[in-house]
This record gives structure tokens, sequence and C-alpha cells, in this order.
């Protein structure tokens, strides 16, 4: 039955295709492309197969690139099966319907961690203390 | 009626046992325990069990001169000269190659997610992009791992908000007791787990960081609080 699997899948699509699935997922998955995220990620789903695999996410990025953060957010939840309704196929699309405030973070990021906008902490209170400087005294 | 039946069963074991039996008390008592009522000995169940009698199965040969009387010379010929037990083993490891894997393959698929789920904290704002947060130390009471630090001081326009707001998430335990304790919503645990660090200062989380979170994530927060209205 495996290789039967493998034979279909192969035969769904064109090879360029096939060979870029392989390569991103290393699986062989077809099924209904349901839409494209701000970051040209791929969303498909395919009812066919087996339970929990039906919606999977090809993503833009190349495979030494790829993050498991890289998905924005209402994406993710319909990734996560948590709701059913995807947003709208095109980010262009979505960005319409949706009446986004300016203050919210479009497109999406990444996790930053490794890079040089890796979260650093600071202090975001003022001084509660005067700090004692030492000064040397003049020598008289 | 426990009698008629046990009765019953008796007469059916009866002639059964007369065959090898003497006398008739001794038929009598052996056809009694083969009944097996309720308090004797447990039956033996030979029948059941994996002999080699009752699964069909058949050790091929453990000795060559075994072998050689159980197994035709001309089939032992044709597997040795065909290598059959290579093809098979190359097909074997082939379509387990080619198997549809049993796992689910996280960074393209993931798991079913609740909307109640308690992942990254991230402070909200309103629509209008003022801050939620009224600084009134609820969650930083209740967090049970004290996690939380809350520092407050009125703004140049009067209000109170927080100077202040840092969570170290290596100290929280993911209670959720910080989101219910607040008033406003302004303190959630979004659905975001996907924050894993480099480093362990990266996971002390100040105000900014936090403000950051919810920016990021408030497409799919308000989403998922709005599923959740009814039942809070």
């Amino acid at each position: 039955m495996s290789l039967f699997r493998f034979l279909k899948f192969s035969l769904r699509q064109s090879p360029l295709k096939n060979f870029e699935i392989y390569r991103k997922l290393d699986d062989a998955k077809w099924g209904r492309l349901v839409g494209v995220d701000e970051l040209g990620n791929r969303y498909y789903e395919n009812k066919e197969e087996r339970y929990g695999r039906e919606r999977w996410c090809v993503p833009a990025a190349r495979p030494s690139e790829m993050d498991a953060s890289q998905i924005p957010p209402r994406w993710h939840s319909w990734l996560h099966k948590t709701i059913d309704q995807a947003p709208l196929a095109t980010a262009a699309e979505d960005a319409a319907a949706m009446s986004r405030p300016k203050w919210m973070a479009f497109p999406h990021y990444a996790n930053y961690t490794g890079t040089k906008k890796a979260n650093v902490t600071y202090n975001t209170v003022r001084a509660k203390i005067e700090t004692w400087e030492p000064a040397v005294a003049a020598r008289r | 009626m426990y009698q008629r039946a046990v009765v019953a069963r008796v007469a059916q074991a009866l002639p059964r046992v007369a065959a090898g039996g003497a006398g008739s008390q001794r038929t009598i008592a052996a056809a009694l325990v083969s009944v097996r009522g309720y308090g004797t000995h447990p039956p033996t169940n030979l029948h059941e069990q994996r002999v080699q009698e009752n699964t069909g199965f058949k050790i091929p040969y453990q000795t060559w001169e075994e072998r050689d009387a159980t197994q035709s010379v001309w089939d032992f010929s044709a597997k040795t000269f065909f290598m059959t037990e290579l093809a098979r083993g190359f097909l074997t490891v082939l379509m387990q190659y080619l198997r549809e894997p049993y796992t689910l393959h996280y960074p393209y698929e993931k798991g079913p997610l609740s909307p109640r789920f308690r992942g990254e904290h991230a402070l909200r704002r309103y629509p209008s992009g003022e801050e939620r947060c009224i600084a009134c130390k609820l969650c930083e009471a209740i967090c049970p791992a004290q996690a939380i630090t809350i520092e407050a001081e009125p703004r140049d326009d009067g209000s109170r908000r927080t100077v202040r707001y840092d969570i170290d998430m290596t100290k929280c335990i993911y209670c959720g007791l910080c989101q219910e304790a607040c008033p406003v919503d302004a303190i959630v645990e979004g659905p975001n787990f996907e924050y894993t660090t480099e480093t362990r200062e990266e996971l002390l989380y100040n105000k900014e960081k936090l403000l950051a979170n919810g920016d990021r994530w408030e497409s799919e927060i308000a989403q998922n609080l709005k599923s959740e209205q009814g039942y809070r």
C-alpha cells in the first residue's frame, strides 16, 4: 500500500512540485490549496489523510531557514485545528477584510532567538537610589 | 433454577465419564467434578494455550539432520541459488521507507490546540492602542511561582500604569491564574508555545517584550477569547 501511495502522489503533481514537497516536508502529500499567508507560506488540506494529518503548511523559507514559529497567528490557529474557518485565501484579501489596528504586528515575524534581534531584557524603571561615584581626592 | 441447570450439566457429563469409570459412586463424583461449579479447581485451558498443535506454527528445524529430514533438498537449493531471502529483505526495507508515518510531521502539521491553551504570556491593548493593564497587581499577588514583578506610577496624563511588568518565564508554571485574576483581560497566556530561546536571559521578559507579544498575537488571542466568552 505504501508503494501505491507513493506512486499515487508522484503522478498527482509535476516532478518539480514533488521535488519541492519532498525536500521540504520529507513526505508525499497532496491536497487542496487553502490559502497563502503574508509570508508566502502555503496551506493545504486533504480530508483523506490520516486523522491529525489533514492540514499542513509548505513553508516559503528555504529548508535551512525553516522554523515552526514562522506561521502567523490566525493561520496558526487553523493549522492547530483550533478553528475550522481559515483566513481568506490570499494575504491581500485578508488584510482588506480584517480591519487591523496599526499597532498590530504585520507581517508576522518568527522567533528571533539566535539572531541579532533576540530579546535582551532591560530595566524599565528609573533608578531609585543615587549611586556613589568614587572619586580620588585631589592631592594637597 | 441454578440446581436444575447443574443437574442438567451433570446428566450431560455422565456418559462421558462413565466410559472410563468403574463404580456408579465414582462415576457420579467424577461427573460432579467435571462440571466445575463455582469454587472448584480452575479448569486447565491447554486447548487455548499457544502450543504447536493449536497454532499450527512449526519451527522449521533445529538441527541439520532435522532439516534434511523435513525439507526438500530442491527447496533449499532454490532458496540458496536465487537468494530470495535477500530480495524479500530488500522489499521489506523499501516498503518501510515508503510507508506513511504514524507520527505528525511537526513543524508543518500541528496537533490540535484548545482555545484555552496557556502558552506564552502577552499584554494586550485596546483597539485604540492604549494598553489594558491598570497596574492592579492582582496577577502579581496570585502568582504561585512569584514570577511576576510589577511597579506602578502615575503617567503624565494622570492615569496609573505599570512602569515595570516583568515575568520570569523560567519561574512561571503556566497555571493561568494571572489571566484569570486580571479584571481587564490585559495579561493573557496566548496560543504560542514556540518561543524557545538559546539563552536563559532571553526568557526574562519585561514589559516591552510582553506588549510586543500582544501586538504579534492579538488577532488570535482575540479570536480565542471570543470563542470562550460564553464559558467565562
